[in-house]
């Protein structure tokens, strides 16, 4: 049913894009993997790739929202129906300790990552709007402007393309991590040092 | 305020008081009723932080509430929210004095626990507590 409506999505071109992104960033499981779906598109028809590159960004965007303000009302009881308790302590953990970092890099890059579950630890932890918005947005429009982008200049070579450079990619990925981590480090050295004053 | 409070006898502001007060001033806000000076039972009274002790106390408060008014949740969170933000931007703020902000800092690791997990705050709080007597002990 669910590669049904997927499929159904699909053929309604852009409109099928934005409800996808949603539905796929709200929590709802869809078949499918969504930027292969983009980047075919792209290949497909470069003409509308522009215009899917946006709406999966203000879809994904929108649909992390939902996520995130039903994780900031809902707070533990939201977070234990997502994970197990055990998991879930973990995850929100991490949050405290590395913040939005943990959504933008899941957000960003195109391997598969728990993003929801971050997703929900910002809400649970009351992250302010305005910044987890500003950090989905910025991650996504990477994203998917970059997988279009992939699509019209490198056209039905994308995909080989995408296979032949994964170990760059998952390099890129991990150097972003260092990056993040060693300014989260910095950040909390800096802040032990004012406490300590 | 005060006057209305007195008029209806009121000794303390609990829910019915704080229901009554809102629907009959509705122009004044909940931050208003708070400075009135007046005894406002949680979570009604907003979290308290002007010492870590209040904010402990407060926020032992929210988390009795928390569990006995499955109704209040999201009111409770929302009021620890606001108070967190509040807390972080102090913390920030360069026109607050150094100890006055790691002192804010500190208290939004405290309410970022509540948030995290209001049954865990107890148990929490009291090794915290133990660990900054020992920090300043040695």
């Amino acid at each position: 049913m669910l590669k049904h409506l997927t499929d159904t999505l699909i053929a309604w071109g852009p409109a099928g894009i934005l409800l996808l992104s949603i539905l796929d960033s709200s929590g709802v499981p869809v078949a499918g993997v969504f930027d292969a779906l983009l980047i075919l598109i792209s290949v497909e028809r470069p003409g509308v790739a522009w215009l899917c590159a946006g709406l999966a960004v203000a879809g994904s965007t929108a649909g992390n929202c939902i996520l995130y303000w039903m994780a900031r009302q809902g707070g533990k009881a939201f977070m234990s129906k997502a994970a197990p308790e055990g998991k879930a302590a973990k995850f929100r953990e991490w949050f405290q300790r590395y913040g939005m970092i943990t959504v933008f890099v899941p957000a960003l890059v195109p391997i598969p990552m728990p993003l929801k579950l971050f997703v929900i630890s910002a809400g649970v932890m009351g992250t302010s709007p305005a910044e987890f918005i500003s950090v989905v947005l910025v991650a996504r429009v990477f994203r998917y402007f970059g997988e279009a982008w992939l699509g019209i200049t490198l056209g039905r070579e994308s995909a080989s393309f995408l296979r032949t450079h994964a170990a760059q990619f998952g390099l890129g990925a991990l150097l972003l991590f260092v990056i993040l981590y060693l300014f989260v480090l910095l950040r909390d050295k800096r802040r032990r040092a004012q406490a300590n004053l | 305020m005060r006057e209305f409070a007195a008029s209806r006898g009121w000794t303390g502001i609990g829910e019915p008081e704080w229901r009554e007060l809102r629907a009959a001033l509705p122009d004044v806000s909940e931050a208003t009723i708070r400075a009135s000076g007046l005894a406002i039972s949680a979570p009604w009274s907003g979290v308290k932080q002007h010492t870590l002790e209040e904010l402990e106390t407060s926020l032992d408060e929210f988390a009795a509430v928390y569990a006995a008014r499955p109704d209040l949740r999201p009111y409770c969170r929302e009021q620890v929210i606001a108070a967190k933000d509040h807390a972080r931007f102090a913390s920030r703020s360069p026109r607050v004095e150094e100890t006055k902000r790691a002192l804010k800092a500190e208290m939004v690791d405290w309410m970022m626990v509540w948030l995290g997990d209001p049954s865990m705050f107890r148990t929490w709080a009291q090794i915290r507590r133990d660990k900054m007597r020992d920090c300043s002990s040695t």
